[in-house]
């Protein structure tokens, strides 16, 4: 029995790694608030063996999905200390409940310490049946909640005019994903990891149609096409087409306003506000380090997509963008959740 | 032709070193598991989860490993039934009537050597028709949809709590338990701390008079702090691991912990491995027919586990007695008994994972578990697992051709499942004679290494929380009681882990329900399985008033003394279940409302409508109906009428409770150290020796355990109450300690071989 366990334990050695500079060693655990599967999820996975090799610490994703990503949020903010050795990645659905003043959030951005942060597109798709015809039938769409990310497609779809039935409480893209697949319900959109894994092998088999991407926003704040998506038309393109008025609305510009906040920064990672400075800089260090080993930009792009990644004061940058929106697209988002989703903040 | 190409992408990627060194891995712990006892499949596939944890970048050879685990028990449990005469596992009972017997005349390798060849057989089987039906199920399963699936959860359930006790309304009250405990924290919906949130008075009061009675050292407000700080940590809710060890590993080593019985007087193997193979081949229909009958009870969810073996049994005399055969010779060394219950229990598992990996539906214990283990891979058993297009990315190994897509991680593990019976046969059968040497351990010799090895697994799970020990003993107790009350410990652990599903299902099948959205084939699926549902719970009621009935004539009189503990006890789970319909109410939250959204109020208030009535029946029943038996059954009135325990319950339960406060007080190194020389030298009945020997090797064992999973340790209170007075107290010193103990990476060494081969 003893040489058994023995043998079980020295299993768990490997990644534990001798040259780890925080925590003594230990396995940080890196809180992911969304499901198995997801955007987010690829992010995280992607990234945490290669932070491990640089970091000399196993890294461990923990999903702890629930409430729209404020669950995990949540939990980072209230009861992870350094000590905890834990990380948490953030995600434009955990942003908005924030930007919004949603009573769930508990947390507060600024406390946090952040050390990468990542822009990111995302692509709506339809199924082959119906691409044609959008303006006019029944669509429905698996949603975490109206004000979480899905704030962005759903009222993408509103100014498209597609008559969109929305259902809450998936616990992440991923769900809306395995419900689209399922046939359950009948446009969705991934951002740009899950889709390049997840959907574009469904599209390239004819099983579904992509529609348009969300675009990509550049320096002076202007959205053009996402360099991930290069041939697929973006959101803002779709719209000049079908409903050019539409685009001096005050509704495209709250759109313009949350798609800024929620994917120039989508994803993020932060240490707790009790982290000191030299394992900031540590756990920083490794991610930059990351992105400097061979072979680092082809399986990103592959896997995350092309978008330069927010490193050192960059991400403080991208966070900032992140946080800000503007009072009136503010307070015209609102107006529509209460008024589309009876949702009142 | 994909599924055919996923099946050989499957097979290759098997054949990784790697993956078969986890497997054989996986098998050898199997094994132990099989034939100690105080540790099962559930318990070992819950400490597996602590490792696996582990495998992220790669996470085949941890599949394979738990796999390994759980296709070998079956055949390995068999030592102890046969050698022993006590049932290795649940489902291996009906194998001691027929195998003791057998040992008895010395003919152990006969019965074993027959046992094993029927277990590779059946496995072997069941792997096929596994097989077949995930080739057949690939193509209907995404016709599943969500309302769909929200009627094949709340069928499970109401089927495991039906099927899987002797007593229905106790089976259904345990897997309400299970469905309570899993909605604990907070809720998926909309965030709300359900059940443990503040606000509760009462907790307030009783915490801060025992603040006022304990020596004023801790502190007045220490009882409420640690009130408040226990809730802090069910707010995330709680783990499969923890429900699995404090069901499944606490009460049984408080049970055997309770004797000081060594395991086995003399077991001796005797002969007749040639002949024990023969016998199967002159039996080989019979157990043709038994592995199906395995293969069928395996995949019915809660029927599984301990009856299988029963069923087994019975056929394999009805079948004998049909074809005029002699049925006088069975349960006095009858090789046919042995075959018949063999080929059925390991069948089963292979039964078993088609309603888990096909729906989500885990039908036994360990395939509950094994669902939390493919969750920890992103894995999420229904439509996904039969994928032929998406690759999983964090399933490539790099370097690697194959693309792995869900179906080619379900044909590994149908694959992994018939390797490792092939492999679990063979270790059986070669070593045979030093495992018969090993059922002679004495079993409060192993406690100390069991405890230190799960409550090493429940603190490094719980991110290193030393709550996880309090959550552990509450659950643990309850999981004593569970089972002193024969309650379905089973359909507690299936309650716990459907709890999540049913909700966000239901949530789903609301919304659409309520905008009319409802498509037509999804109605007929809702509307046949909620028929089905609903003949079943008929039958079962039907069945369970007959049994009643029956055994009602027989009933022994009881006084109020010995009704007195399990009516309390249903008393208790009354009180649970009102809690579960009336808190909710003042949450503040739409209870009655549907239509855009269900909120985290309304699932628990609707099952505690479900659960509470059942209970107040139930109480009703036990109280005032004379004919009573299952309700009022106690297992201890039988253990004192047989003499059959040295010690009493509390006593035995005891020796855990006092681990927890040696951790709180010194840390866990310390108590470790003195919790294991405390439970050798007291009730091993070894040499002084022999027992000084087994301390040094379970502390080791700790360290190195630590070491390896890279845990950090704790220190203890005392420090706090001494203020370093005492020298040996000092947090300095003893962080001194762990340090030289712990930093120094001692074990590396052993690591790093199994990094070079795994790598």
């Amino acid at each position: 029995m003893r040489k058994i366990l023995f043998g079980a334990a020295a299993v768990l050695s490997f990644g534990a790694g001798a040259n780890a500079e925080i925590c003594g060693g230990d396995d940080v655990t890196w809180i992911i608030p969304f499901g198995e599967g997801g955007g987010s999820d690829k992010w995280s996975r992607f990234w945490a063996p290669l932070v491990s090799e640089q970091l000399g610490n196993t890294v461990v994703v923990e999903n702890m999905s629930g409430a729209g990503s404020t669950k995990g949020a949540n939990f980072f903010q209230n009861e992870v200390t350094w000590d905890d050795c834990t990380i948490f990645g953030s995600s434009g659905s955990t942003q908005f409940p924030y930007l919004l003043g949603d009573d769930r959030v508990e947390y507060e951005y600024r406390d946090w310490q952040v050390v990468l942060a990542t822009p990111t597109g995302g692509v709506a798709y339809t199924t082959p049946e119906l691409a044609g015809q959008l303006g006019s039938v029944s669509l429905s769409y698996g949603s975490q909640g109206a004000t979480s990310l899905d704030l962005v497609p759903l009222l993408a779809f509103e100014l498209l005019g597609y008559d969109v039935e929305p259902i809450f409480g998936l616990k992440g893209r991923s769900a809306g994903r395995a419900a689209f697949l399922a046939g359950e319900t009948t446009i969705d959109y991934q951002t740009s990891s899950s889709y390049l894994s997840n959907i574009a092998p469904v599209v390239a088999a004819g099983e579904a149609v992509a529609l348009f991407s969300w675009g990509a926003v550049d320096a002076n704040g202007e959205i053009g096409r996402d360099p991930t998506f290069p041939d697929l038309p973006h959101f803002s393109e779709v719209l000049a087409e079908t409903n050019p008025d539409a685009l001096g609305s005050p509704a495209y510009a709250a759109w313009k306003a949350f798609f800024t906040a929620g994917f120039a920064a989508q994803k993020m990672v932060f240490l707790p506000a009790d982290a000191p400075a030299s394992d900031v800089a540590a756990v920083a260090g490794a991610f930059a380090a990351a992105t400097q080993v061979d072979g680092f930009a082809e399986a990103s792009a592959a896997r995350l997509g092309v978008y330069p990644q927010g490193l050192g004061d960059g991400a403080e940058v991208l966070l900032n963008k992140a946080l800000s929106v503007d009072a009136a697209s503010l307070d015209w988002v609102k107006d529509w959740l209460s008024e589309s989703f009876g949702v009142e903040l | 032709m994909e599924i055919l190409g996923s099946l050989l992408d499957a097979f290759s990627l098997i054949i990784r070193l790697d993956v078969l060194l986890f497997v054989f891995l996986g098998v050898v712990m199997g094994i132990a598991l099989g034939i100690l006892p105080g540790l099962g499949g559930i318990a070992g596939m819950s400490i597996l989860i602590v490792v696996l944890s582990q495998f992220q970048a790669d996470p085949l050879p941890g599949i394979a490993m738990a796999i390994g685990m759980i296709a070998v028990i079956p055949t390995s449990d068999t030592f102890a039934s046969v050698l022993l005469g006590i049932p290795g596992s649940s489902s291996s009972q009906a194998t001691v009537l027929d195998g003791f017997p057998l040992a008895k005349q010395g003919k152990a390798a006969q019965a074993l050597s027959s046992a094993f060849t029927s277990s590779l057989f059946g496995g072997i089987l069941g792997v096929i028709v596994l097989t077949l039906l995930i080739t057949v199920a690939a193509g209907i399963i995404v016709y599943i949809r969500t309302p769909a699936q929200f009627m094949l959860a709340l069928f499970g359930i109401s089927m495991v709590g039906i099927l899987s006790g002797r007593s229905l309304i106790k089976g259904l009250l345990a897997a309400g338990l299970g469905l309570f405990v899993g909605m604990l924290g907070e809720g998926s919906l909309d965030g709300f701390v359900r059940f443990v949130g503040r606000g509760s008075e009462g907790l307030e009061a009783v915490s801060d008079w025992f603040g006022q009675v304990l020596p004023h050292k801790f502190g007045a407000n220490a009882p409420r702090g640690f009130i408040e700080e226990w809730q802090r940590y069910l707010r995330s809710g709680l783990g499969v691991a923890m429900i699995g060890l404090s069901m499944f590993a606490i009460p049984e080593i408080t049970e055997l912990l309770r004797q000081n019985r060594s395991i086995a007087g003399d077991a001796k193997l005797g002969f007749g491995w040639r002949q024990g193979f023969l016998d199967w081949w002159d039996n080989k229909v019979l157990s043709l027919w038994n592995a199906f009958i395995g293969v069928i009870v395996g995949i019915v969810p809660g029927l599984g586990g301990s009856v299988v073996d029963w069923i087994a049994y019975g056929q394999t005399k009805a079948i004998v007695a049909a074809r005029g055969g002699d049925t006088s010779s069975f349960g006095q060394g009858d090789i046919r008994g042995v075959i018949g219950p063999e080929s059925a229990n390991n069948a089963k598992e292979g039964g078993g994972l088609v309603p888990t990996l096909l729906l989500g539906l885990p039908g036994s214990g360990s395939m509950a578990v094994f669902l939390g283990i493919l969750g920890l891979f992103s894995l999420d058993a229904g439509p996904a697992m039969f994928d032929t297009t998406t690759p999983l990315n964090n399933f490539s190994p790099s370097g690697s051709t194959i693309v792995v897509t869900g179906l080619v991680v379900t044909f590994f593990i149908a694959w992994t499942l018939m390797i490792a019976n092939v492999l679990g046969t063979g270790l059986c059968f070669g070593l045979s004679a030093p495992i018969a040497r090993l059922t002679k351990i004495p079993f409060p010799a192993l406690a100390p290494f069991l405890l230190i090895v799960i409550f090493l697994a429940v603190y490094k799970i719980s991110r290193e929380s030393f709550y996880a020990f309090f959550t552990l003993l509450a659950l643990g107790g309850l999981g004593v009681l569970l089972k002193r009350f024969q309650w379905s410990r089973p359909a507690f652990l299936i309650g716990f882990v459907l709890s999540g599903p049913l909700e966000t299902k239901f949530n789903w099948a609301a919304q659409r329900i309520a905008r009319g959205n409802m498509e037509q084939l999804a109605w007929v699926l809702v509307m046949g399985i909620a028929t089905l549902t609903l003949l079943v719970v008929a039958a079962g009621v039907v069945s369970a008033l007959r049994e009643s009935r029956q055994e009602g004539q027989a009933v022994e009189t009881l006084l109020w003394r010995q009704k007195l503990p399990p009516l309390l006890f249903l008393g208790l789970v009354s009180v649970v279940f009102g809690y579960m319909v009336f808190a909710p109410m003042t949450w503040g939250k739409q209870l009655y409302f549907f239509g855009s959204n269900i909120n985290d109020g309304q699932m628990p208030h609707f099952l505690g409508l479900v659960f509470f009535p059942l209970s107040l029946v139930a109480c009703a029943r036990a109280f005032f109906w004379r004919g009573e038996v299952e309700l009022l059954f106690d297992e201890e009135r039988s253990f004192l009428n047989q003499g059959s325990m040295q010690r009493g319950l509390a006593t035995s339960f005891t020796w855990i409770i006092a681990y927890v406060f040696l951790t709180a007080l010194f840390g866990n190194l310390l108590a470790t150290v003195l919790f294991a020389a405390a439970l050798l030298f007291k009730l091993s009945p070894l040499s002084w020796t022999w027992n000084a020997f087994l301390l040094f090797f379970s502390v080791l064992l700790f360290i190195a355990l630590a070491d390896l999973t890279n845990t950090r340790l704790m220190l203890g209170a005392a420090r706090h109450l001494f203020n370093g007075d005492i020298l040996w107290f000092d947090s300095g010193i003893l962080e001194a300690l762990g340090d030289y103990l712990l930093k120094p990476q001692l074990f590396e060494p052993i690591g790093s071989i199994f990094n070079g081969q795994s790598k």
